[in-house]
């Protein structure tokens, strides 16, 4: 039976796996100016999906990954054999059938490329040197996703019930009924 | 100079959009040579308490939401009641009307409109008919002993047994009012009144409505009702037997309606009040196609509207015919649909006609073509066991990339839990092991599911609230509020409900062994 010393117990319990930790990936990799020299590793966390000198034109890669909350997500794609024009740019990122391109563009602003000599380029689509592209996100992922399309909605979403310290209504209601 | 009928919309409501009830029946009566005068007092309540928002506002009048025992006295003494005072005494002065007509809302509206009522019939001239109708008039006034007011099933009754109003229009004003005003009146007060025809009916009239003080959610939205009924028969609904028999309005026409208040009053969002909007696929898409065409060719490109809308398994879907399509194109937002169920056993119980995997079929169709969708809740239905309710987390937990990308903006309606009222489908008797306070349909005991006590739905619904808090998913009902509420019932009910239980033999013996 619930009674106020268990009830916030059971509760925890039950919401415990409530987050998102299995995230399927599709990352769209465009490649120009292969020369058949052109070496790529693109990885998913310390999973490689692709090691190798992709062909000129479109790879769809894919994969699926646990991470459990608290971690990063991230997306890598490196090259140390680069030579001018080439390029490996990341044209489309669906996660878990998210489209991030088309729906959280914002998400995108967090990509960054480290040049060999440890240069940070802000706002990188891909491999334009030689180097390691990233974009690395928090977890639980799609909390903060949403929580990033509020930010920057015009709309006023109504508070949640405060379940911390200050959480009057919450007590007030579980010190009614559990008591 | 004398007005034939008052109308006055009662407070409390939600204020997303304008009452629609009270310009429609202008309309209507002004077709038929009568003059009518219109109030929203809910409006002018708000504007009176200078409440930051809706949401602010429902918390401030909590106590006026027919949630706790109030005296009369206490009525008179509260600002509210002064306020109320005031302010029929200045719309009897100016108006001096023939008839006082009360559209009360819901069933938060109850109290307000009895004290209203009572206080119009102190002051309104000797001969002058009041008549309340809405959907709260035929739901009851809660601790009515303290008012001094007779135990009756609706407040309609209420009023009517104790002299206060003339008479009620229950069910559909739109014949009946026409027929009221020319007799001045009603039969059968008791009856259900039901549209039989849509055809003659005008859009309704909004010029003397102060449609710029509504705190609407984006934008000015008006109602527009396409359909009366429902094709469902949910258990855990009366829509059914309050409304009869499904009757749906020519698509066409509720097409040309929200061209209309979009020309007319600058609307660019209308708010369809059916309770489902393609109960009748042929009329939906003729609405969608209807309104796809005009919306092109006018170039309203920021015309919009939502509405409840029924998932159907994706084989009843005439993709032939351009459904999805057709629905982004008219327009459609934030469709609003009853999930209820994380569990499809308990999604049959409720006769839903739906399983889980209908849902997300039509959430990836909704994806693909850029259609929005809010859900509906009903957590702890009678026979929904711990097992089932996680289903229900976890559903809430799928949920999360839909939030992610927009197709779900946000949860809609949550349920405290079922409640029984007596138009409900389920039908379960005692000897059947469902036990119900018939007073009050939150009281109520499954003997085959014992475990689902007042305290574990109450701990489900606060487990809703604290899921939606950590996934960041917001919702269009206030968690304070709701919150507020339940501890407001549960304080004015506790001893009843505890005298209620304690005459349930069968609950005492299961309770005992728990």
């Amino acid at each position: 039976m619930l009674n106020r010393n268990n009830v916030e117990y059971e509760m925890d319990q039950l919401l415990k796996s409530i987050q998102i930790e299995d995230y399927s990936i599709v990352l769209d990799l465009s490649v120009s100016g292969q020369n058949g020299l052109f070496e790529v590793t693109v990885a998913v966390m310390d999973q490689i999906i692709l090691e190798g000198r992709p062909d000129d034109g479109k790879h769809t890669l894919s994969t699926k990954i646990t991470v459990p909350p608290g971690q990063d997500l991230r997306l890598s794609a490196s090259t140390s054999t680069h030579t001018h024009p080439q390029q490996a740019v990341i044209t489309g990122l669906m996660i878990n059938g998210v489209d991030i391109f088309k729906h959280n563009l914002w998400v995108i602003d967090r990509q960054r490329f480290t040049h060999d000599d440890g240069r940070l380029e802000k706002n990188c689509s891909g491999l334009y040197h030689n180097g390691t592209w990233e974009l690395s996100m928090p977890t639980p992922l799609f909390p903060w996703m949403k929580q990033g399309r509020i930010d920057r909605s015009e709309v006023k979403y109504l508070d949640h019930l405060d379940f911390g310290i200050s959480g009057d209504e919450y007590y007030s209601l579980l010190d009614k009924i559990f008591r | 100079m004398t007005t034939d009928l008052l109308l006055i919309a009662v407070p409390m409501r939600n204020l997303s959009y304008p009452p629609m009830a009270l310009p429609l029946l202008k309309s209507i009566l002004h077709s038929h040579g009568h003059t009518v005068a219109l109030n929203d007092a809910h409006l002018e309540y708000y504007k009176h308490c200078g409440a930051r928002d809706d949401s602010e506002f429902l918390r401030q009048t909590l106590p006026m939401q027919n949630a706790e025992t109030k005296s009369w006295q206490q009525l008179e003494d509260s600002d509210f009641g002064k306020w109320i005072r005031g302010y029929t005494q200045r719309l009897l002065d100016q108006h001096r009307p023939r008839v006082v007509g009360l559209s009360v809302f819901s069933l938060v509206s109850v109290l307000a409109a009895y004290y209203m009522a009572r206080v119009i019939r102190e002051q309104a001239a000797d001969g002058t008919k009041i008549i309340i109708g809405g959907g709260g008039a035929s739901t009851p006034l809660n601790f009515p002993e303290a008012l001094g007011a007779p135990v009756e099933d609706t407040l309609a009754q209420t009023l009517i047994v104790e002299g206060t109003i003339d008479t009620a229009i229950l069910g559909d004003g739109e014949e009946a009012i026409v027929e009221f005003m020319r007799t001045l009146d009603n039969d059968d007060p008791q009856r259900i009144n039901r549209i039989k025809n849509f055809d003659n009916v005008p859009y309704p009239d909004y010029s003397d409505m102060d449609l710029k003080s509504y705190p609407y959610t984006n934008n000015l939205t008006l109602p527009v009702t396409g359909s009366k009924g429902c094709v469902r028969r949910c258990t855990f609904c009366d829509i059914p037997d309050l409304f009869g028999k499904y009757r749906q309005r020519s698509g066409r026409d509720m097409a040309a309606e929200c061209i209309h208040l979009y020309e007319t009053y600058g609307a660019k969002t209308m708010f369809l009040t059916d309770s489902l909007v393609n109960g009748s696929v042929k009329n939906f898409l003729e609405f969608t196609e209807t309104l796809s065409e005009l919306r092109a060719k006018k170039n309203y490109n920021d015309l919009q509207w939502t509405g409840q809308y029924i998932t159907r398994p994706s084989h009843q879907i005439p993709h032939q015919r351009d459904y999805y399509p057709l629905m982004a194109a008219s327009g459609a937002v934030g469709l609003g649909v009853g999930a209820e169920s994380g569990s499809d056993r308990v999604l049959k119980h409720m006769d839903k006609k739906q399983k889980i995997s209908d849902l997300f079929t039509e959430l990836d169709y909704f994806r693909k073509h850029g259609i929005t969708m809010v859900t509906n809740i009903l957590p702890s239905y009678p026979t929904e066991t711990r097992e089932d309710f996680e289903l229900t987390i976890k559903m809430i937990k799928d949920f999360q990339p839909y939030m992610a990308d927009g197709t779900m903006e946000k949860i809609a309606g949550i349920s405290p839990w079922y409640k029984h009222l007596p138009l409900n489908r389920w039908k379960l008797t005692p000897e059947q092991g469902f036990y119900h306070n018939r007073d009050d349909g939150n009281m109520w005991w499954y003997s085959h599911n014992p475990e689902l006590t007042l305290q574990e739905r109450v701990f489900r619904r606060l487990a809703i609230s604290k899921c939606l808090s950590e996934l960041k998913i917001p919702s269009s009902m206030d968690q304070i509020y709701e919150a507020r509420r339940i501890a407001k019932w549960y304080e004015g009910s506790k001893d009843n409900y505890q005298q209620w239980l304690s005459g349930i033999d069968e609950y005492q013996t299961w309770s005992a062994g728990a």
